[in-house]
């Protein structure tokens, strides 16, 4: 039985890849999301490297479904991306895809959320009520919701993980880390 | 008969040859399966369409969501000179999703609220002039560029098509001039006068008259009286021996007006002024281009006149948009991937490097 799907672009994945602090996430995730449906939509999931090493450990949580754009796009009609960017024109195609994609899913009777590190994305899908991830209870949206439901209020800790995701992707915003998170009033949890 | 989505429609009939629409779908679907590695739906397509476009061209997604509008909108306009392989309407389509994000961010309107009255060019060039102030011997493309820009109207030159002289203006809420950048420089002025013609122009035609009424809107506009005066000097002088001599023509234009007046916006004006009659000036305007062509061929183009004669125009992009976007990018409006796209620098870039692999 599908528990629910987590729609979830690249980047949040890709920070937490060589991240020590990956463990712990896998362990919370087993805890409180064993058997969702986790879907990665976006270029870099043909990269071998994310595909391995990444696939393995989130294959013992999740039931994971790797979806390159072109894979994710064939799923949706034209006129839904169509009107998807006539309303949103701020939003790149891999943010336009994880949306497109996840509202496709609801309306197809998924439970469904979404995880991304891009404003503009999670802006535009409040709007379509399509609901950030929550655990424990907590709102998530991307990887900062992560880090900050992982260090239970300890602001050191969670600048520090952020300093490290930030050698490899600087737009993380360092000045969010240790802040505390957003309690989930979703209905659908 | 078969119905087809409009996008697909309009993809096939803009950039595949076949005769009829039906063998131009099924190119396009050929096409489409050697990029993408499938066959699409031609009635209900998927969104994969978007990504067929972003692999062929390099645009981003937006270049199809106003594709269709825009093709239909430069057909009433009368574009008779739409080519096969241009890509300036899918670029149109990218530029009004900018323009869109511009009016959710800022309260603006084209300030540019001049209406050609009637279809005499001359006189409608003399009348913007004069309640413009434009007053430059020689309009330059970047004189007018500057203009329009102040008015609110967005100016592009961009590479969209090798073979014809064309650019496109979408007039309306989201107005915007796009020159083909591979042009060259001295006829950028004529070229951003005449797409300016059809912007003012509003009213109902037969097919040839608001071209016609573009051409000499965009000539007399670019040409003040005064150096008007001196390309008539020029021409007598030169006839004097009986025949026009095209090198001695062109060589003599682009001498006195240091390469800013192409020799064929010089020859419409002669004609228009009636010191040429049709016939003969189309032959001089053919053999401007074979001249040009094979100057363009030559392995060593010694004259400084020359070479900046065949200077292609430089790519630009409205400052004005471009530092729009550029800010909503620095406050965190939209990603610095989205602000790529909007600038199409994928695209840019593609051309850029497919250039240097084949000469022009």
């Amino acid at each position: 039985m599908d528990e629910g799907v987590i729609c979830c672009d690249t980047t949040v994945i890709i920070n937490f890849k060589q991240c020590k602090i990956s463990r712990l996430i896998l362990k919370l995730c087993e805890r409180h999301l064993k058997g969702c449906r986790l879907v990665i939509v976006g270029r870099e999931v043909k990269d071998a490297i994310l595909r391995e090493q990444i696939f393995e450990n989130l294959n013992r949580v999740f039931i994971v479904e790797l979806l390159p754009p072109l894979n994710a796009l064939r799923k949706l009609i034209s006129d839904e991306i169509i009107d998807l960017l006539l309303r949103f024109p701020e939003l790149d195609e891999g943010e336009l895809a994880l949306i497109a994609y996840a509202r496709h899913l609801r309306e197809k009777g998924c439970k469904v959320c979404f995880l991304s590190d891009d404003k503009q994305a999670r802006n535009a899908g409040h709007q379509l009520n399509l609901n950030p991830c929550c655990l424990k209870g907590i709102s998530i949206g991307g990887t900062i919701g992560i880090i900050n439901s992982l260090s239970n209020g300890k602001r050191k800790f969670a600048q520090r993980v952020v300093k490290r995701i930030r050698k490899r992707n600087n737009r993380i915003p360092i000045n969010l880390a240790g802040k505390p998170p957003n309690p989930c009033n979703d209905s659908h949890c | 008969m078969q119905h087809f989505h409009p996008l697909i429609k309009a993809l096939a009939s803009s950039f595949y040859e076949g005769g009829s629409l039906e063998k131009q779908i099924e190119a396009f679907l050929k096409d489409f399966e050697d990029v993408t590695g499938y066959r699409i739906d031609v009635q209900n397509p998927d969104a994969g369409i978007f990504w067929f476009v972003r692999e062929k061209w390099k645009l981003p997604f937006d270049a199809l969501i106003h594709f269709v509008e825009l093709k239909e909108t430069l057909r009433k306009k009368k574009y008779r000179n739409l080519k096969k392989d241009s890509v300036g309407i899918l670029i149109g389509s990218v530029i009004i999703q900018g323009l869109r994000l511009f009016e959710k961010e800022i309260n603006f309107k084209p300030s540019l609220d001049y209406k050609a009255e009637s279809l005499d060019g001359k006189n409608e060039a003399r009348k913007f002039k004069e309640r413009y102030s434009l007053n430059q011997e020689i309009l330059t493309f970047e004189i007018l560029r500057d203009f329009l820009e102040k008015k609110g109207v967005p100016v592009f030159a961009l590479p969209i098509d090798r073979q014809s002289e064309e650019g496109i203006c979408n007039p309306g809420r989201y107005a915007f001039i796009i020159i083909n950048s591979y042009k060259p420089k001295p006829l950028g002025g004529f070229l951003l006068a005449h797409e300016l013609g059809h912007l003012i122009f509003d009213g109902e035609t037969s097919d040839d008259e608001e071209e016609n009424f573009a051409n000499k809107f965009g000539t007399y506009l670019v040409i003040s009286p005064s150096v008007g005066e001196q390309i008539k000097a020029i021409c007598k002088k030169l006839c004097f021996r009986e025949k026009l001599n095209i090198h001695n023509f062109i060589s003599r234009i682009c001498g006195e007006f240091s390469c800013k007046l192409h020799p064929k916006t010089a020859l419409s004006f002669l004609l228009y002024e009636g010191f040429l009659d049709f016939e003969t000036f189309k032959a001089l305007q053919q053999n401007i281009e074979r001249y040009i062509k094979r100057q363009e061929k030559a392995k060593k183009i010694r004259a400084e006149w020359l070479k900046n004669l065949l200077q292609p125009i430089e790519i630009y992009i409205s400052d004005r948009y471009k530092r729009f976007i550029k800010a909503l990018s620095q406050q965190g409006k939209i990603s610095e991937k989205r602000k790529k796209e909007l600038l199409l620098e994928d695209y840019l870039q593609w051309m850029k490097e497919s250039s240097a692999a084949i000469p022009l």
